[in-house]
């Protein structure tokens, strides 16, 4: 019956024109009412927060007063106010949406696709379907539990891309929404933009009777879950790998919530699709490097913290550090497993297939995210390789996109993801890579290997060592002005100039001095070591290759990255080379790319002066 | 060493680069001039001293900025339009070399600032979906013609990102 029910655009096909439009072409349409009474919820609580943890001494100076009976109030009174307060809010905030959602439709043209918003400047966001480059859609708890994600469509339209970001769509919406924007794009690269036939029967289905209709159905999925991981496995014969986390939360992951209506099955067939197996989740999760970071700085800030309250010795630090240990310890701990843990929420569930044209990634078990590449507009292929996987010998894929820079801020972990365009996948054995990357982009088959590179000349060595250990080792740099000023002192106590006449105050401070120096000559004594083990791995494995069609540039060291980029994604590129390298006869090669908000660049040192050359020559276009 | 791209920019623009560097380098100097002044009459008798080595430091910046750099960036600089790419080369120590294909080229326009203006100059600016590049002092009739060409080379080779 589910299957009956689903929208086949293929089918629905009437007189054999490919271009059937569910949305009718020029008739304004809103986004999902839960935008009224969902998103001021969310942005109400947000504000709270902000307010808390910006405004906390003075609510608990305030407490603090009531309780020491400075101030007396009538505890119901108050309760009451702040309930009454919190209402007030809510009610100015859903009144204030409920304007905006009056004000904000979105609507298919002939040539271009236009959301408009605004309540007192009216705006308007048009991208021309041409300029498609994805459509991709992410769903925030809250918004999951409605069933209902933000649609953000990029396009490429010069230096600035601009981006359109849809909110509140019912997920159903969302889908028809990816279709019909890539069906107006083949229909407006066909010339066929005016012969577009419309399925009124798909969109009334869904525009009118979605209340209903939707409620029905989350009764329905409540009482029967079906799995559409299910059916997709059955259409992918391809599929493989799928772990405990996927298959515990099952139906619940691939809940659609309570407006998200149907999933669009059949647009075109799944040729290659996998997910984690739960090694391979467990092991993304463990060697990401985000959560090790995080906790590290952690662990800094703590440790600097009881330095400093250590130094003061009153009562108070001697006081703090007896658990000093603990708390360091503990809020380490804290962080790496909460770190690890959003890390193992955000790959849970993750899906990627070929469908058609299109690479397609779902991941998120709590926060869904969908995301969707034409093959046409991959812009390079990243192979990366953290500290702890090159040791075990895995790497992430990520493929470069163009990302809209869009008219609303986008939050940082947005825009830190997109540094890293599309993960395609977060954990995979080194040799496996080709394997993954034929199965879901046969079309990249012509680009060269690795293995093939052509190493750096020997001169590449020495002065790589230099640059990472001696010019650019800013830890040297700053220790060597510690030392200094840390000898100034003390050849200022020396000569007299400064006389500290507690020998109490004047052990403690020379014992500081001692440690942080310690600390710090043996901190730079670490990192130029590791600097110099990386150059040498650089020197040693760095490589270029070009083809007539692909430009592979592999940077090697403690960590590695690989880019592979078609020569028809190339925007410029260029060589330089500074006094030292053309003594060498050596220069730097450059290649940018429009990936990324603005763009993108590989790079690497000291190839040959010639290959240099060839390089600018091969970046000329063929005739 | 491979060949030069063969045009120059017009020598006017070396003028142009001289101004422009004398008000960056006036308008920092007096704000580093009067950010000194407290250390400077803060202790008894070592603003001459102070003020003495500024004023050598500034004029030693003037004589690079305006008399030793302008020539040497000049005769550095290099572009070259040819069918299908534009070739720009520059620098004085780091020497860089740049291909731009012009299938990749979004748009090309003339720009002209106040100081361009008065020496009869424009910069013509070739912006890729990732970069501009900027060929920054030539005749205006010169840089119109070439953002003519650059638009029309750029229109035949156009294809989508």
């Amino acid at each position: 019956m589910q299957q009956e029910q689903s929208l086949n655009f293929a089918d629905d096909t009437p007189d054999g024109n490919p271009f059937v439009a569910t949305f009718e072409t020029g008739k304004h349409y809103m986004v999902h009412r839960s935008y009224i009474y969902v998103a001021p919820v969310v942005a109400v609580i947000a504000a709270l927060f902000f307010m808390l943890i910006n405004g906390h001494r003075p609510i608990i100076d305030l407490v603090f007063a009531i309780k020491d009976g400075e101030i007396s109030v009538n505890p119901l009174l108050a309760i009451g106010a702040i309930v009454l307060g919190f209402i007030v809010l809510v009610a100015v905030f859903v009144a204030l949406y409920a304007l905006s959602w009056k004000n904000m439709s979105y609507v298919f043209d002939h040539r271009e696709f236009s959301f408009y918003s605004g309540i007192i400047t009216k705006r308007r966001v048009h991208v021309p379907y041409a300029r498609v480059q994805s459509v991709n859609h992410r769903a925030s708890i809250i918004q999951r539990l409605f069933g209902v994600c933000t649609v953000t469509v990029d396009s490429a339209g010069g230096s600035s891309n601009k981006g359109v970001r849809v909110p509140y769509l019912r997920l159903e919406t969302a889908e028809r929404m990816r279709a019909e924007l890539f069906m107006r794009k083949a229909a407006v690269a066909a010339g066929a933009e005016n012969v577009i036939a419309y399925n009124a029967t798909a969109d009334t289905h869904s525009a009118q009777g979605a209340q209903a209709e939707a409620e029905r159905m989350a009764q329905q999925s409540a009482q029967k879950p079906v799995s559409p991981h299910a059916q997709a496995a059955q259409q992918a014969p391809k599929a493989e790998a799928a772990n405990t986390l996927d298959d515990a939360v099952g139906a619940v992951g691939h809940w659609r919530g309570l407006y998200g209506g149907e999933a669009l099955f059949g647009e075109e067939p799944v040729t290659h699709e996998y997910g984690l197996s739960n090694r391979e989740l467990l092991l993304t999760t463990i060697s990401h490097d985000k959560p090790l970071i995080v906790a590290f700085v952690v662990a800094l800030t703590f440790i600097m913290t009881f330095a400093f309250a250590l130094l003061a010795q009153d009562e108070f630090s001697k006081f703090l550090a007896s658990f000093a240990f603990a708390t360091i310890a503990g809020a380490t701990i804290i962080t790496w497993v909460f770190g690890l843990l959003t890390v193992l929420f955000s790959y849970g569930n993750f899906r990627a297939r070929r469908r058609g044209t299109r690479i397609e990634v779902e991941r998120g078990l709590l926060a869904r995210e969908f995301s969707g590449i034409d093959i046409e507009r991959v812009q390079s292929i990243e192979i990366r390789q953290s500290f702890i996987r090159r040791i075990i010998g895995y790497c992430e894929i990520s493929l470069g996109r163009i990302d809209a820079a869009g008219e609303q801020k986008s939050g940082n972990n947005n825009s830190k993801a997109n540094t890293k365009g599309l993960v395609i996948h977060p954990f995979v054995k080194i040799d496996r890579v080709n394997e993954i990357l034929d199965g879901l982009a046969p079309e990249l088959a012509s680009r060269p290997r690795k293995s093939e590179r052509t190493p750096l000349p020997k001169p590449a060595l020495r002065r790589a060592v230099l640059r990472r250990c001696l010019w650019f080792n800013w830890m040297l740099w700053i220790t060597i002005v510690v030392v200094v000023c840390w000898a100034i002192i003390a050849a200022l106590f020396n000569t007299g100039v400064i006389v500290i006449n507690s020998p109490d105050m004047l052990s403690k401070y020379g014992n500081f001095m001692l440690g942080s120096l310690t600390l710090i000559i043996a901190l730079c004594i670490i990192v130029t070591v590791g600097n110099a083990v990386s150059a040498v791995f650089w020197a040693r494995h760095s490589g270029y290759i070009w083809n007539r069609w692909y430009l592979l540039v592999h940077n090697d060291g403690l960590s590695t990255s690989t880019s592979v980029i078609p020569r028809q994604k190339l925007q410029s590129g260029n060589t330089r080379s500074n006094p030292f390298q053309r003594r060498l006869s050596l220069s730097t090669i450059q290649a940018v790319t429009a990936a990324g908000t603005r763009s993108s660049m590989a790079r690497l040192i000291d190839v040959p002066q010639d290959a240099g050359n060839e390089y600018l020559d091969w970046l000329k276009p063929h005739r | 060493m491979k060949d030069m791209p063969a045009n120059k920019l017009d020598p006017r623009v070396k003028s142009v680069w001289r101004i422009n560097d004398a008000i960056w380098i006036t308008v920092i100097g007096i704000l580093v001039g009067i950010s000194l002044s407290p250390i400077a009459f803060g202790f008894n008798g070592i603003a001459p001293v102070l003020y003495g080595i500024f004023g050598a430091c500034m004029l030693a910046i003037y004589i690079i900025w305006l008399v030793v750099l302008p020539p040497i960036r000049y005769v550095r600089w290099r572009y070259e339009v040819s069918e299908d790419y534009l070739d720009i080369a520059k620098g004085i120590v780091w020497r860089k070399r740049y291909t731009i294909p012009f299938i990749r080229v979004q748009n090309t326009d003339t720009r002209q600032g106040p100081i361009l203006r008065a020496f009869g100059l424009a910069s013509v600016t070739v912006a890729t979906a990732a970069k501009e590049h900027e060929i920054p002092g030539l005749e205006i009739e010169a840089a119109e013609q070439l953002r003519d060409r650059a638009a029309e080379l750029a229109r035949i080779a156009r294809e989508d990102v």
